[in-house]
């Protein structure tokens, strides 16, 4: 059987360096994969308590990369889009990439379904989804919209 | 010995060494990153000899550290079955850079360790006082390099930006929100 260049090329970018590192730091795991479906969880600091917060995405890897990914925002023990109250708040970036919109993906410029809308994928083209990239570009996006949040506590601190 | 003993002795013989053998992820720049082969029970040292050797420069010139570590590692620590082989490393010269953010018609520079975080600098220079930032916007902000778009990552070294040289310069941006 001819193997599946897609699932290869996933494959190939769940074993990169850059993707490899992220999970070894704690910055994010695999739940599962199981092409074209891969369902994983990014670190988000932690909460008042000190315990460890992160939330759940479920991507559509179909015809990778030369489509984008389609990444939803995931309640994994339920099986569905976590619900609006229990998404990522904070400043505007924060709410904007995990608002509930019409196609309800996360709302970054490198996603299937964000990328043609409202034109950013042209009006923001080093956010936008290239074959090129791997998948820890998203991973890393993910990750640092998700961890801005405790900035703000970090400057209080600082300053 | 017949032919298929010595095909079995010689698979035998490449797992043995390779037991005895650790591969240890390290980024030495931007884009530099390899996978450096070592001998069980061998020393950091090991790493930072090869990567001294591949520049033409000194042994202790260099620093190494684990990825999310702000200490750098001492070079005699030994690579034993428990140590965290899998965690990336990254190999720094052990000059500061200086830091030189801009933002609007202001700007403010501090001099850095190579293996500060794009983050750590991220989180100063939202608190610089002539920025006049609150910081409940601090979330809102990001690094890119100087005239350049692209945002930089947060977990990236300085060091491995700034490469050889010891400046860095940078601007702080607002971060790119999708159009809703």
């Amino acid at each position: 059987m001819i193997p599946d260049p897609s699932a290869a090329r996933v494959a190939a970018d769940l074993d990169e360096s850059d993707f490899v590192a992220g999970v070894h730091a704690g910055h994010w795991r695999v739940i599962s994969f199981a092409f074209p479906t891969l369902d994983f969880a990014v670190a988000a600091g932690a909460d008042a308590s000190g315990r460890p917060i992160e939330y759940g995405f479920h991507a559509d890897l179909s015809n990778y990369p030369g489509q984008a990914p389609m990444v939803r925002i995931w309640d994994h023990a339920k099986g569905g889009p976590l619900a609006p109250n229990l998404r990522p708040n904070g400043t505007p970036r924060i709410q904007r990439t995990f608002q509930c919109w019409t196609d309800d993906t996360v709302y970054r410029p490198w996603d299937r379904k964000t990328g043609p809308h409202s034109n950013n994928a042209r009006t923001f083209p080093h956010l936008a989804w290239w074959p090129e990239h791997r998948l820890s570009f998203i991973f890393r996006d993910i990750h640092d919209i998700l961890n801005s949040n405790a900035r703000a506590d970090r400057v209080r601190a600082a300053t | 010995m017949a032919e298929g003993e010595e095909g079995k002795h010689e698979i035998e013989q490449t797992a043995a060494k390779q037991a005895e053998e650790v591969l240890l992820p390290v980024k030495t720049g931007l884009t530099e990153e390899r996978e450096m082969k070592l001998e069980r029970g061998a020393n950091l040292l090991r790493i930072v000899e090869m990567v001294a050797r591949e520049r033409g420069v000194l042994v202790e010139e260099f620093a190494i550290f684990r990825e999310g570590e702000v200490e750098e590692l001492a070079i005699e620590t030994v690579i034993t079955d428990v140590y965290p082989r899998h965690r990336r490393h990254h190999v720094h010269h052990k000059s500061l850079v200086k830091v030189v953010v801009f933002y609007g018609a202001k700007d403010a520079s501090r001099e850095l360790k190579r293996n500060a975080t794009v983050e750590q600098v991220l989180t100063w220079a939202v608190a610089v006082k002539e920025f006049g930032i609150d910081a409940a916007m601090a979330p809102e902000f990001n690094l890119a390099r100087r005239k350049v778009k692209e945002e930089l990552p947060g977990t990236e070294h300085i060091g491995h930006l700034a490469g050889p040289k010891k400046v860095l310069e940078l601007d702080l941006v607002r971060g790119d929100i999708a159009n809703g």
